[in-house]
């Protein structure tokens, strides 16, 4: 290590040192604000260093044999460093308003003692966003396999993240429910991660059983083939499979994307997934999957099983997170298609164009249910609305007219739901373009069908809940009248006031979710500037 | 000579994991883990990693399984346990995916078999040479893997603190329950 690689590596160096100082400070202050800010200022510096160093960096750096910084790990990380920082308010804002959702109890929530320990969500992330980092940057299965895991048992906890339990009034079986379905999705989580892990590993002890070395470039199949290399890349693939969720290796997906806490379910369904895509994408190109048969089908199959599969369970979905869940899976199937034409230049723009397509648009679409989530809550806890199932905030009747209660929100929920769905004007849309351009390019007309057939199905569901947005909201009763912000005109007659107040939405919320909409929209209608980038990458 | 030892230790580890998979009994099933990495310890010696082997031996089969039949015997399980078990070993609830893993291992085999490639000529390797790799080429492998453990401990300290700060936890727990049953409805 000489001081070119420290330099090489600074704004991991960063995440990791603020990720210990994050984590010293809790030691002393436990504040959740103040653990908030270092967080910010962690990733706020991470950045500034990758966002200078991204133009200085001519050609590839080795440190060491175990990473290579270049141009493409750069703009990886700080996608990364963009993706944590906005999960990182929306679980500000989720932890906020479990702190001080209850306030108007006599009960002060500086006795609880769980509040106090809310700044380890954001160490948690740093560690999760230090091994995405790692991981996009690695060329040796060792720093590969270390990465994936940093990333998984940065996940555990946070899945399972402890919510302060309210102890108090009608707050308090939401709180149960919430804490008891979490730990759940962390207990299922870890299970299938570890099995993907260990599927993972015994590929890649094949593989160097077959090779004799770890380094990627090692492992190229236009070498010539061996069983052993095959079998192990199959138990890879498998592995690999298992974390992105694709279709036979899909089933803990839902589960795990419910239960967990909004915020984290964003996280894990953008850096979880966008790191492993955006480093098989090097581990592909070198290995050139699309030069042997076996491996060719093998990802074939994956990619129209879950295209296929991930749309159809969506179909008959009725809650937004399982089928935002059901969607990812099918997206990541369209991801796979580009693989199969790893030789061509189109394959890598196309890649990382829809990454930051799916990155963007899942970020708004989660921002927005967890902006619901938490202006529900405040309103649940209100001991005058009772809470049951059918004011889950999940679910799709609870989305019923929310367009005439707060039409900024469902404005960029009605966004996000167009991008993924691939509708002009917005970043999806330029995705999907991209995604078929590369299929036509390298003719893989069996995948395309699949591909058009998934986005039709996929284009029934989203419109389903968009139109589920702008219906006119239901008829509310003092029994049904769903979960509603406390009335502001209290004057007023309870029916008007509870068909037209507004949800709460925090202003730092809806800030970020604007300016996620935002880039949303201007990717989609200038996608030059970012294809620009992307090609000097 | 050398192939009959590897033999027979294989055979050992592979009849060890198979009894710690089949036995009711909680701390038979753990004995008989013990017994199968300490053949993997074996194995690991023959094929010139003596360094390797030791760590097997005091990490795996000393400290980490020992914790496992501690927690065992604090959690006195029992006859209830070894009950439960015996009903998941019914054989309506192994036969199928037994056959389905034996059907992966015919076709592993056949791989195995089919393949020409042979690894490298066994070497021993020593301690020392471990030291020198860990901290010159692979010292970022030893600081990333510092990481994963502090976010290991930190986590797990994390999860199981709640369970004993919040004694309101566990009164709930009824209650939870519950509400987890019918939030399945919804779905």
């Amino acid at each position: 290590m000489s001081l070119r690689d420290f330099i090489a590596l600074s704004p991991l160096l960063i995440v990791a040192t603020g990720a210990l100082v994050l984590l010293l400070q809790l030691a002393f202050v436990r504040s959740h604000r103040a653990a908030f800010a270092t967080f910010l200022l962690t990733l706020a510096a991470a950045s500034v260093d990758g966002w200078i160093r991204l133009p200085a960096v001519e050609q590839a750096t080795a440190v060491t044999t175990l990473l290579r910084v270049d141009r493409f790990s750069l703009f990886f990380c700080l996608l990364f460093f963009f993706t944590s920082a906005v999960c990182g308010g929306l679980g500000y804002r989720y932890l906020r308003a479990r702190l001080t959702g209850n306030r108007g109890t006599s009960t002060t929530l500086s006795s609880c003692p769980s509040s106090s320990s809310c700044g380890e969500f954001y160490f948690f992330v740093l560690l999760a966003t230090l091994g995405a980092c790692t991981l996009v940057s690695s060329q040796h299965f060792a720093s590969f396999f270390l990465a994936l895991e940093l990333i998984s048992l940065s996940l555990y906890p946070l899945l399972a993240f402890p919510v302060p339990l309210a102890k108090w009034g009608a707050g308090r079986d939401v709180s149960n429910r919430e804490a008891a379905l979490s730990l759940e999705s962390g207990i299922k989580y870890l299970i299938t991660s570890a099995l993907a892990t260990a599927l993972a590993l015994f590929g890649i002890a094949l593989m160097y059983a077959a090779t004799g070395n770890l380094q990627f470039s090692s492992m190229d199949f236009s070498r010539g083939e061996s069983a052993l290399l095959i079998g192990g890349f199959a138990l890879l693939l498998a592995g690999v499979a298992f974390k992105l969720s694709l279709v036979p290796f899909h089933v803990w997906t839902a589960d795990v994307y419910e239960g967990a806490p909004t915020p984290v379910t964003a996280f894990i369904a953008t850096l979880g997934k966008t790191a492993l895509l955006a480093i098989l994408l090097r581990l592909f190109s070198e290995f050139s999957v699309h030069i042997l048969e076996t491996s060719v089908a093998m990802i074939s199959l994956l990619a129209v099983a879950s295209m296929l599969g991930g749309n159809l369970l969506a179909l008959r979905q009725r809650n937004v997170k399982r089928l935002l869940a059901y969607s990812a899976i099918a997206h990541m199937g369209y991801f796979l298609v580009v693989y199969l034409v790893i030789d061509r230049g189109i394959a890598r723009e196309a890649t990382i164009y829809y990454l930051v397509a799916y990155t963007v648009t899942t970020l708004c679409a989660f921002s927005a249910v967890s902006l619901i989530d938490d202006a529900a809550l405040s309103d649940v806890s209100n001991p005058q609305v009772t809470t049951g199932d059918d004011r889950n905030p999940f679910q799709q009747s609870f989305y019923r007219g929310l367009f005439w209660r707060s039409p900024t929100l469902s404005l960029c929920l009605a966004a996000a739901l167009l991008s993924l769905a691939g509708i002009p004007f917005t970043v999806g849309f330029i995705g999907k373009f991209y995604l078929i351009t590369a299929a036509l390019d390298g003719q893989l007309w069996g995948l395309l069908g699949a591909l058009i057939v998934g986005s039709a199905l996929g284009l029934f569901y989203y419109l389903r809940l968009l139109l589920t947005l702008v219906e006119a909201p239901p008829i509310a009763s003092g029994q049904t009248a769903g979960v509603r912000v406390v009335v502001d005109q209290p004057h007023t007659s309870a029916e008007p006031a509870a068909r037209n107040n507004p949800l709460l939405i925090s202003r730092s919320g809806l800030g970020l979710l604007l300016l996620l909409t935002a880039l949303l929209l201007i990717f989609g209608i200038y996608p030059q500037m970012l294809i620009n980038g992307i090609n000097a990458l | 000579m050398e192939l009959v030892s590897f033999y027979i230790s294989a055979l050992i580890a592979l009849m060890a994991s198979l009894l710690a998979v089949i036995s009711r009994n909680a701390v038979h099933a753990l004995l008989m883990l013990i017994v199968s990495l300490l053949a993997v310890a074996c194995i690991f010696y023959q094929i010139g990693a003596p360094l390797a082997a030791a760590l097997q031996v005091i990490v795996y089969a000393g400290a980490i399984l020992v914790l496992m039949v501690f927690v065992i015997m604090m959690l006195n399980q029992g006859k209830a346990a070894v009950d439960q078990e015996t009903q998941w070993l019914a054989r309506e609830n192994w036969l199928a995916p037994a056959s389905l893993a034996g059907a992966l291992l015919v076709m592993m085999l056949y791989l195995l078999w089919d393949s020409a490639s042979r690894g490298a000529a066994a070497r021993s390797v020593s301690a020392a040479e471990v030291g020198l790799a860990m901290y010159s080429k692979y010292l970022l492998v030893v600081e990333l893997a510092s990481f994963v453990l502090l976010a290991g401990l930190v986590g797990a300290f994390h999860l199981a603190r709640r369970h004993t700060a919040d004694s309101a936890a566990s009164t709930n727990n009824a209650a939870s329950t519950e509400s987890v049953k019918s939030a399945r409805g919804v779905r």
